[in-house]
């Protein structure tokens, strides 16, 4: 794995702008992730999260700004994918290969020997419970069972910044627990993680700090406290939080009361 | 629900299964959304559609092109019109059991892969309504070219033997021949859905197993395709087999049709045993084709309805993996998903295939064995053009296979050079398994040829070389330096330019050959034109490979 500068923060994001056409998806926004870190990007659909997230895997290009990960531009595209772990939001594979298969290209591509590879993959393997599903095809596999391949991947090389988009998304109660296990002991071990996610309590169980996208700004960031104070809502949950800094509250009982009558 | 509001619902579900024959891996990650996302996934959605009907009007005029051909060309053969009129029914019946299980083969594959019903279960339809549909979307997969047989084949024997009872006679065995067709095509498709697509296993054997399979898979379509030059000795070799043994083919399909139809046209009974025999057998077709159409109907069905398809968990003996280097990794997931997609795999084994047709319709030009050498470079170097271009479909599907999972492929730190070096060693290797086959081929039909043939073909190699990395890094350009999305089959025209490219400097070196043969006449320079060209194209593409970044 290529070696990182330990000090830079994981992640730096500043004046990220991304556009489709005249469609401008992220406008402008700034945060950082630090070490040890979890960062939950939070927002209604449409906002912005995975767009911000796969700029920064290099996957959409920016209109504007700048992103660093670990103090290394992402034009070092190599370098700093080889820091990341990334899921997608829509984990599409190599459907005709095998789990074993498409870990084997993965790892290859990582240029990952073979002990530290079977030696992780065996650790994974056996937690999200996968190894009678190592050799069936993908496209013969649930979306759990997918995305169980992606997180596995994902973690294989050990990476010490995790991209994470809807992770829990098909995973059921016991591997959504691992996993948000895995990432908890992740950070604790300096590593750091930025997420995007629909669930609120598992946001406020599990981030450090969040930041929340609407129309593609952030329009609030910091802890679970910190934005409790921001918006006066000292009891609020991050669910109602959110509805209030995405001003999206008064709708909410509007639509409610519509729905009602 | 009323028919005609079936049918029309199962348009819809039609255009879906139709979608994903095409797109026999999804491309969906690959495509942002936003303005263009909706015009790019419109574009697909319609050359999916442009695709299967091309197919669909292509078999049905094979169909009633033959049809119309063996027909009229029966009566020509110097033979009574009874024996005529056998032949020819046999070989239609023949031809079109052959075409219409093979060149709907894919979609079939994709009607056993699509599980129509997951697609139908949301709506307000009941269960009997449920198969309703499924059965129309598998008609709907093979309408044009059964409407063609069954109209045209019929009514060019009545025109041509000027009988009507021969003509209700053949349509009836037109009829029992579109359900062994269907039958077999089905059957196929769930052999092949089973053993190779869903068929995992690390072991060398069942990847060999996987190929053989596929290749069993793709020969005979490529054969349907080209079956309508063999119409004329198609009909020689019923002739031939039908006045050998008469008693024996008179009980088997098609020629217990081919007499049966020939009696209800002429009523001539020459020997009474072969009318009891042709009409005794043909009886049992028609009692099997109606259990086959009733084990169709069964089974379509159930295949929509997802009933047939079981998730395969094997016992896994561990879970130890072998990680490579980049490309040979790259390499050997790309040769995984070739041996289990036959898109991908067609492109792949297309030079090889045309190699052996090539080698073996031009041999003899050269078969004397006492062409001079400059009647040998004319066949070979064409030889080698066709064989490169053949190749050149090839960087732009190997590229695609990438696409297809772009929103996790795109996040991996994957080394253009290490992508365009396994692109490169997979798309050469394809051109030197080709250029092995034409070697065994003139070392069989014109030894003497052979050390002229494998000079051409190792020069030819930097050609080859250097039109593949060009290919790509065209590619690589019109896609903004990413990965592409969709492969050949459903974005043709985002693929013609770089193709195109590719094919030109591939066929460069060659006109320079023929360019200087014009002017001095002299064999000597056109070779060397020949190799300079070639070796100057490739010192740029490599110059361009080794100035790359990543």
């Amino acid at each position: 794995m290529t070696s990182y500068d330990t000090q830079a923060p994981p992640l730096v994001v500043e004046g990220l702008i991304v556009k489709y056409g005249f469609f401008v998806a992220v406008d402008n926004i700034s945060f950082m992730v630090k070490p040890g870190e979890i960062y939950g990007l939070l927002g209604p659909n449409g906002a912005g999260k995975t767009s911000t997230l796969k700029t920064i895997i290099g996957l959409v290009q920016p209109a504007a700004g700048k992103i660093e990960v670990f103090g290394k531009p992402i034009s070092d595209e190599i370098d700093v994918k080889s820091m990341i772990g990334y899921i997608p939001e829509e984990v599409i594979l190599m459907d005709s290969l095998t789990p074993r298969e498409f870990l084997e290209f993965v790892t290859s591509i990582r240029r990952l020997d073979a002990d530290t590879a079977n030696t992780r993959l065996e650790k994974l393997v056996s937690a999200f419970q996968f190894r009678e599903y190592f050799d069936t095809p993908i496209a013969a596999l649930s979306k759990g069972n997918k995305q169980k391949v992606a997180v596995i991947a994902a973690l294989l090389h050990d990476p010490p910044l995790l991209i994470l988009d809807e992770p829990l998304i098909g995973l059921d109660a016991f591997s959504s627990k691992i996993l948000k296990e895995l990432v908890t002991f992740h950070a604790k071990k300096g590593g750091a993680v930025i997420f995007s996610t629909h669930i609120m309590e598992v946001a406020e169980r599990l981030c450090t700090r969040v930041g929340i996208i609407h129309k593609g700004k952030i329009v609030g960031e910091g802890t679970v406290e910190g934005l409790r104070k921001l918006v006066k809502s000292a009891e609020g949950s991050l669910e109602e939080i959110f509805l209030k800094v995405t001003e999206q509250e008064t709708g909410v009982q509007e639509m409610i009361k519509a729905l009602e009558a | 629900m009323e028919l005609l509001e079936l049918w029309r619902l199962s348009k819809k579900v039609y255009k879906e299964i139709v979608f994903q024959s095409v797109f026999s891996l999804r491309t969906s990650g690959a495509v942002p959304w936003g303005g263009d996302a909706e015009k790019s996934i419109n574009t697909l959605v319609k050359n999916a559609e442009t695709n299967t009907k091309v197919s669909k009007y292509m078999t049905a005029f094979f169909i009633g092109f033959i049809g119309v051909f063996i027909m009229f060309a029966g009566p020509t053969i110097e033979v009574e019109r009874e024996m005529a009129s056998i032949y020819s029914v046999s070989t239609i019946l023949g031809m079109v059991l052959f075409i219409i299980a093979f060149m709907g083969i894919q979609v079939a594959t994709s009607f056993v892969s699509s599980r129509i019903a997951d697609l139908l279960i949301a709506f307000p339809v009941s269960r009997r309504d449920v198969s309703k549909i499924i059965l129309m979307c598998f008609i709907r997969i093979f309408d044009i070219p059964l409407i063609a047989s069954t109209v045209i084949i019929p009514l060019a024997y009545g025109i041509s033997y000027n009988s009507v009872s021969g003509a209700v006679t053949t349509l009836l065995s037109i009829i029992v021949t579109e359900i062994f067709a269907l039958t077999l095509a089905v059957f196929l498709a769930l052999f092949f859905y089973s053993k190779v697509m869903r068929g995992g296993g690390k072991s060398k054997w069942s990847t060999f197993m996987r190929l053989i399979y596929m290749l069993v898979w793709i020969v005979p379509t490529f054969l349907a395709y080209s079956i309508m030059s063999m119409a004329p000795q198609a009909i020689i070799l019923m002739k031939t087999l039908a006045q050998n043994a008469s008693y024996t083919f008179s009980l088997l399909y098609p020629f217990s049709f081919g007499f049966l139809v020939s009696f209800m046209t002429f009523f001539n009974v020459s020997d009474p045993k072969i009318l009891i025999l042709s009409l005794g057998s043909s009886l049992i077709y028609i009692v099997l084709a109606a259990y086959f159409f009733k084990w169709l109907i069964r089974r379509i069905v159930k295949i929509g309805a997802g009933e047939i398809l079981l998730v395969s968990r094997g016992e896994v003996k561990d879970i130890f993996i072998s990680p490579r280097s980049p490309w040979l990794g790259i390499l050997k997931k790309d040769l995984m998903i070739a041996s289990r997609s036959p898109s991908y795999f067609s492109i792949l084994a297309m030079p090889v295939i045309q190699a052996v047709i090539f080698g073996f319709s031009t041999r003899s030009i050269y078969a004397s064995g006492e062409a001079p050498p400059v009647l040998s470079l004319f066949t070979f170097l064409p030889l080698l053009i066709m064989t490169s271009v053949m190749i050149s479909f090839l960087p732009s599907t190997l590229l695609a296979i990438e696409g297809t999972a772009h929103s996790y492929v795109g996040s991996l730190p994957l080394k253009k050079k290490s992508l365009f070096f396994a692109k490169t060693i997979l798309s050469l290797s394809s051109y030197l398994v080709s250029l092995f086959i034409l070697l065994m081929i003139i070392l069989a039909t014109a030894p003497t040829l052979a050390s002229i043939f494998i000079l051409l073909g190792g020069i030819y190699i930097f050609p080859v070389f250097s039109s593949i990395v060009f290919e790509m890094m065209v590619i690589f350009k019109m896609s903004g330096g990413m990965l592409p999305s969709g492969n050949l089959y459903s974005r043709p025209i985002s693929y013609l330019l770089p193709i195109a490219i590719s094919s030109v400097a591939t066929v460069i070196p060659v006109i320079a050959y023929f360019a200087i043969m014009v002017l001095t006449l002299s064999e000597v320079l056109s070779i060397i034109g020949l190799v300079t060209i070639s070796i100057l194209e490739f010192a740029i593409a490599l110059m361009f490979l080794l100035r790359m970044k990543n």
